[in-house]
């Protein structure tokens, strides 16, 4: 997410999708994604 | 298959992550309840189907009065004859199996203050929460001349189905020569780019078949959405599209059906084929369950979806006032998954978290040719607002492989959304 917001990873949609969200939300949601299983 | 079913896996982890801003309720004793959800398409379907998710005991009632939904997005590709309307129809088999409880009857009266939904086939639901995703109605009384006999002969194709089929099919009959004049609304309307896709593959189509017709646009507006990426690519691609403005005169004030006329202020417009956008506002049963106010749409309140109106009825979807967010089929499917976790949180006695939704809207000028708008939404002061520097469309001066991958995404989008939910 950081990478995409930064324009380190290029995208199309996901780099303005990804200044939408602060760096805590962006924390908030890797912590989702780490916590599941499949 | 299973590539779709791999997308669907991680479309819902995203949708689940949205909910991770939200905490779901915790798994209170005595939670259940009954909700009542009026409307099957992106929105109703979408709601029904996460709050079993989120709360399995709640019972939840989808009531819809047809058994096939056709979904609007993609239909543009119907009329250009570029897809088969069966692509664009769905059933709900597996909302069911969720389980979810299906009423195939149109909802015909609501109490609101009795709590009670009753269906064309005389049952009446009672319900601790409703909630209304019933799309949109044309108002029949917003432009003169323009009444439902004249939808048959001048299609609005703004409700995806026979009258996709019809305007298809009057574009077929056309000879080569010919005149195609569409007319946009003003806003608010379902899918703000909508008419500009439409106008793009309807020109595909002619310069692919009939080379020598010509598409006019009659606009109510100054101003629409991705307006410099659809006009560079017309002026690429499209050299006989020509688009009204409404300072130029684009206003259509009436129609003549008889003459195959469209008038505006400035002139009349004699067509071969007529696609009549009209002025639009929410499905009647907002307005019969008292939450639609005078502009025809529905207030809300930004982070349950409740109405402004009346109490423990949401609304979700183009029926509903949702501030910057466009009426979208993205829009209505994050707004259900919001108003899902609210409602199964005030179900169980909770507080609803504060929401951020994300809408994207796709759009092709040609097959191969796709271009998006992208926003990020919170609410603020009492409303639905864009999150500050997230909103943006797809750049000017991309290659042309960027737009054939944007297209490509457009259609594993189309896949995605109608997978999770109805597959």
């Amino acid at each position: 997410m950081q990478a995409f917001k930064s324009g380190q990873v290029p995208s199309t949609v996901m780099d303005r999708i990804a200044k939408g969200f602060s760096d805590d939300e962006v924390k908030a949601i890797a912590a989702w994604y780490g916590a599941q299983k499949d | 298959m299973a590539a779709k079913r791999t997308s669907r896996r991680q479309f819902l982890k995203t949708a689940a992550a949205g909910a991770a801003l939200l905490p779901l309720p915790a798994i209170a004793q005595g939670a259940g309840g009954r909700v009542v959800i009026v409307g099957g398409g992106f929105g109703g379907a979408s709601c029904a189907r996460f709050i079993k998710r989120i709360d399995p005991r709640i019972t939840v009632t989808l009531v819809e009065a047809n058994p096939t939904f056709i979904a609007c997005p993609f239909s543009n590709g119907v009329i250009a004859g570029l897809r088969d309307l069966k692509a664009q129809e769905f059933g709900y088999d597996k909302l069911a199996a969720d389980p979810v409880v299906l009423q195939l009857s149109p909802g015909t009266a609501i109490d609101p203050q009795g709590r009670t939904v009753t269906l064309g086939n005389g049952t009446r639901l009672p319900y601790d929460r409703l909630v209304l995703s019933p799309g949109i109605d044309i108002r029949w009384d917003g432009l003169p001349g323009y009444t439902e006999a004249a939808a048959e002969r001048m299609p609005h194709a703004w409700k995806a189905g026979e009258q996709t089929l019809l305007l298809r099919r009057q574009l077929e009959a056309m000879e080569d020569g010919g005149t195609v004049v569409m007319s946009a609304p003003a806003n608010p309307f379902r899918c703000p780019p909508g008419p500009y896709e439409r106008a793009s593959l309807i020109a595909y189509y002619l310069k692919t078949k009939k080379p020598k017709s010509k598409l006019i646009i009659l606009d109510a507006k100054d101003a629409f959405s991705k307006q410099r990426l659809f006009q560079n690519a017309w002026k690429a691609l499209y050299p006989n599209l020509e688009w009204v403005s409404l300072s130029n005169g684009g206003k259509v004030t009436s129609v003549d059906v008889g003459a195959m006329t469209l008038v505006t202020d400035f002139g009349r417009h004699k067509a071969d084929v007529a696609n009549v956008i009209p002025p639009q506002k929410a499905a009647r049963i907002a307005e019969m369950a008292g939450v639609a106010d005078r502009t025809g749409w529905c207030p809300i309140d930004p982070a349950t979806f409740e109405s402004k109106l009346q109490p423990n009825v949401h609304v979700v979807g183009d029926a509903s006032i949702a501030g910057a967010m466009p009426k979208s089929a993205f829009s209505a499917n994050a707004q259900a998954k919001v108003c899902a976790a609210a409602v199964a949180k005030l179900l169980a006695g909770g507080s609803p978290d504060e929401p951020k939704l994300i809408n994207t809207c796709y759009s092709l000028v040609a097959p191969d040719y796709g271009i998006s708008i992208v926003g990020v939404y919170r609410p603020a002061d009492g409303q639905i607002k864009e999150v500050e520097g997230s909103a943006g469309v797809s750049p000017l001066d991309a290659p042309t492989s960027t737009r054939a991958l944007e297209a490509t995404f457009a259609n594993a989008w189309f896949n995605t959304i109608t997978t999770e939910v109805f597959g």
